[in-house]
């Protein structure tokens, strides 16, 4: 039905690649959400439109914390990169949104941190909130400073 | 071209109505895993795709306009809205059978990845501003806009309406009575200081720090001064109702009423939370806080939805339809049509959620404003765009508080600052360059997929104990979407393959079943006559489908070679009237009839939008 696999084979592909450099119909569209620095290259939604937002902002959370925290990133670039993280699934106050605790309190509890990791963590923390490091550190439910990041 | 759709359709709804409880991270693991090779199309998809679907969502590279490859993140409905409903190509999925710690280990990786880059980029547009800023102060010319403080206007020879002072008042308020009165005086005192003070580092050109002071600084004085939104940062159902005719917005249904009174609260306890706050980058934050409280009280008491425009100052805009292009504007207006749906729906399903995050007013934000650009564009006007969800974010430039702050920047070399700013910049820009060069066969969209999925584990041990085999980038022509598939099915674990037709085949399918017969086939088999196709100029001129059959394919080949050298003799002589449009078509169309000579095929037609050619903002 379909003419997936042509017979031409791997000569017309490749040069049909060189025509095509994996760009698709809108990359103009794509390409000019990044040089903004307010979106995503992502045409659906940085954080994805589908069922789980607040996994998908916690998941990305997590990823960059362990990451973060195990290379030798300048002080500051953990906030920082949550800041972005979080703008880019349209959170301002991630400050106060439970997510963020969450994602960091799994960073404590996993254990994929050393304890030079762990003690960055904390100092990386250190400016904010005293309930979303407590929250972080100890797992507390309760929201953090304020509603919780509820809006 | 751009698929006007895709921008806001695909996805939003179930973002919303499905936000997760507080699931925690590893209560559900991101299943499914599977490989999607996308079938070529013309255009720059004329080589066929490859993605990698995990879970919920879709990564996949592109090769930008500069040339660089891209990780692109999308969630599956829209991928599939996107890649096999608008541009009409079939998607082969391979299902992998794989471990569900181990698809977390690979969804993590990916998420890593794509964070990572959005923070590269990141920096790549805080380097630029840094020369901007720099080149401004140098000059003494206007500073660049800080993000957020356009959200409300300053209120310097402007009258302010009373019921906004009320707004603003009863947030002053607020912020006295947690406080302290004197509060947000002792604070713009503070930063006023701290401006005096700021200084760079030997060899540092980051402002960052700098905007944020003159950022935070701006947000309390709005509190002080009870300064009111700015007129262009909101979205009122009334001007919508203005604009197109309609009937008058929708009082706020009884149930609504409580809820909005719930994100005006909200809002209060997050700017006291926010001023007590030692975050770095709380400035956005507060404006944003500020301007939705006011927006919210104003939305109450007139008693229908306002809300800020959420779009960034540098949003794209597409271009109206052309008057003349009567097909164009009934899709503009359909498109109208379909986002008032969808903002009803959201509207609608934000009654029924039980708890509200700020993700639940930023969906109705974006909806709102969304819709009021489907309604521009549907009556004649430029259309903003936007990919992916958006923090309002309105700029304005303001003034050095010179009088109050003598900067000791002035002390700085601003000349050598700023040609070191432009240098850092360059070479920021530089390294993503170099780390992201597009190259045929070593660095594509198949190459990298490869590449970023083995290095989610430690070694190869690790890779084929996972997958069930390994695959190597590149090897034996696996930088060909096609042929990676193949190996993805020979060599890795799968559980099952599937295969989503692409719209038009899909539609003719269905077609077969309810209207089956030999004058229907052939209709549809042709562009002129087709019922489930309409031609664009930018598919070339051609005649017959060559998707949907394989023995006559070479034939239709002939055929369609023939129908394009026919439409480029007439093109010649028309090229003066219609700007060589047909010429161009009918080269297009003997291009890519070449394939199917050889039972190749890769044009299958699309249904993006025409007339929507974008203009950079």
């Amino acid at each position: 039905m379909t003419s997936r696999k042509p017979f031409a084979g791997s000569l017309l592909a490749a040069t049909l690649l060189a025509f095509a450099g994996c760009s698709t119909f809108d990359s103009d569209l794509r390409n000019s959400s990044d040089s903004s620095g307010s979106g995503s290259g992502s045409r659906s939604s940085g954080s994805g439109g589908g069922a789980h937002v607040s996994q998908s902002y916690q998941r990305d959370v997590y990823s960059f914390a362990v990451a973060c925290l195990g290379r030798d990133e300048p002080a500051g670039e953990l906030v920082r990169g949550v800041g972005l993280i979080a703008e880019l699934h349209g959170i301002s106050d991630w400050e106060s949104a439970p997510d963020t605790s969450a994602a960091l309190h799994a960073v404590v509890l996993t254990g994929e941190l050393d304890e030079r990791g762990i003690a960055r963590l904390r100092d990386e923390l250190a400016p904010l909130a005293p309930g979303l490091i407590a929250n972080a550190f100890e797992g507390r439910v309760n929201p953090v400073g304020n509603a919780g990041g509820r809006n | 071209m751009i698929p006007l759709l895709s921008w806001w359709l695909p996805g939003l709804l179930p973002g919303l109505l499905l936000l997760s409880p507080r699931d925690g991270i590893d209560t559900e693991p991101p299943a499914p895993l599977a490989f999607i090779h996308v079938e070529a199309n013309v255009g720059g998809a004329s080589g066929g795709h490859m993605a990698l679907r995990i879970g919920d969502f879709v990564y996949h590279f592109q090769q930008t306009d500069a040339s660089l490859l891209e990780l692109i993140r999308d969630d599956w409905n829209g991928f599939r809205g996107d890649y096999a409903g608008l541009q009409n190509r079939s998607l082969h999925i391979v299902y992998l059978d794989v471990a569900p710690r181990d698809i977390d280990r690979i969804a993590r990786r990916f998420s890593l990845a794509w964070v990572d880059q959005q923070i590269d980029l990141d920096r790549v547009v805080r380097r630029r501003d840094d020369v901007r800023w720099l080149e401004a102060l140098r000059d003494g010319t206007p500073l660049p806009p800080l993000r957020g403080a356009g959200l409300l206007a300053p209120t310097t020879g402007c009258t302010v309406d009373a019921t906004d002072l009320t707004d603003a008042t009863a947030l002053q308020d607020t912020v006295a009575a947690a406080l302290g009165s004197d509060f947000v005086r002792d604070e713009i005192g503070r930063l006023d200081r701290a401006l005096a003070e700021f200084e760079l580092a030997p060899d540092s050109t980051d402002l960052a720090p700098l905007r944020e002071l003159l950022s935070l600084r701006e947000a309390l004085h709005s509190i002080d001064e009870r300064r009111p939104l700015a007129k262009n940062a909101i979205v009122d159902e009334l001007d919508r109702a203005g604009r197109t005719g309609l009937l008058p917005p929708r009082n706020f249904a009884a149930s609504e009423r409580p809820l909005v009174a719930h994100f005006i609260d909200a809002q209060r306890v997050t700017i006291v939370a926010l001023l007590r706050s030692r975050r770095p980058d709380r400035a956005l934050a507060l404006h944003v806080a500020i301007a939705r409280h006011h927006v919210l009280s104003r939305s109450s008491r007139l008693d229908r939805w306002i809300t800020l425009d959420p779009f960034p100052d540098d949003a794209r805009c597409a271009a109206p339809p052309d008057p003349d292009d009567r097909l164009a504007k009934r899709r503009a207006a359909a498109e109208a049509a379909t986002a008032a749906d969808v903002a009803d729906q959201v509207r609608a399903t934000l009654l029924v959620r039980a708890t509200h995050d700020e993700t639940s007013l930023a969906a109705l934000e974006a909806v709102m404003a969304r819709r009021r650009e489907a309604d521009r564009r549907a009556s004649g006007e430029p259309m903003r765009l936007h990919c992916g969800r958006m923090v309002p974010s309105r700029g304005r430039s303001v003034e050095w508080p010179i009088d109050r702050a003598p900067c000791r920047l002035d002390s700085a070399n601003l000349t050598d600052r700023a040609a070191a700013a432009l240098a850092s910049w360059q070479a920021s820009f530089g390294t993503i360059e170099s780390r992201c060069a597009y190259s045929l066969t070593g660095h594509n969209c198949v190459t990298e997929l490869v590449r970023l999925m083995n290095s989610s584990f430690r070694d190869e041990d690790a890779v084929v104990g996972a997958l069930g085999g390994r695959l190597e980038p590149g090897e034996n022509l696996a930088f060909i979407p096609f042929l990676l598939h193949d190996q993805v099915v020979a060599n890795l674990r799968i559980t099952r393959q599937e295969t989503h037709l692409s719209r038009r085949l899909d539609s003719l399918a269905r077609l077969g079943q309810s209207a089956p017969g030999l004058l229907i086939a052939l209709r549809e088999s042709m562009t002129l006559s087709s019922t489930l196709y309409q031609p664009h100029a930018s598919d070339g001129e051609f005649l017959l489908f060559t998707d949907d059959v394989v023995l006559t394919r070479p034939l239709c080949g002939v055929i369609n070679l023939a129908y394009a050298t026919g439409q480029g003799i007439v093109g010649v002589f028309t090229a003066a009237f219609d700007d060589g449009r047909r010429l161009r078509g009918a080269l297009h169309g003997a291009i890519f009839s070449l394939p199917e000579l050889v039972f190749g095929n890769v044009r299958k037609g699309t249904y993006l939008e025409e007339g929507a050619g974008a203009e950079g903002a």
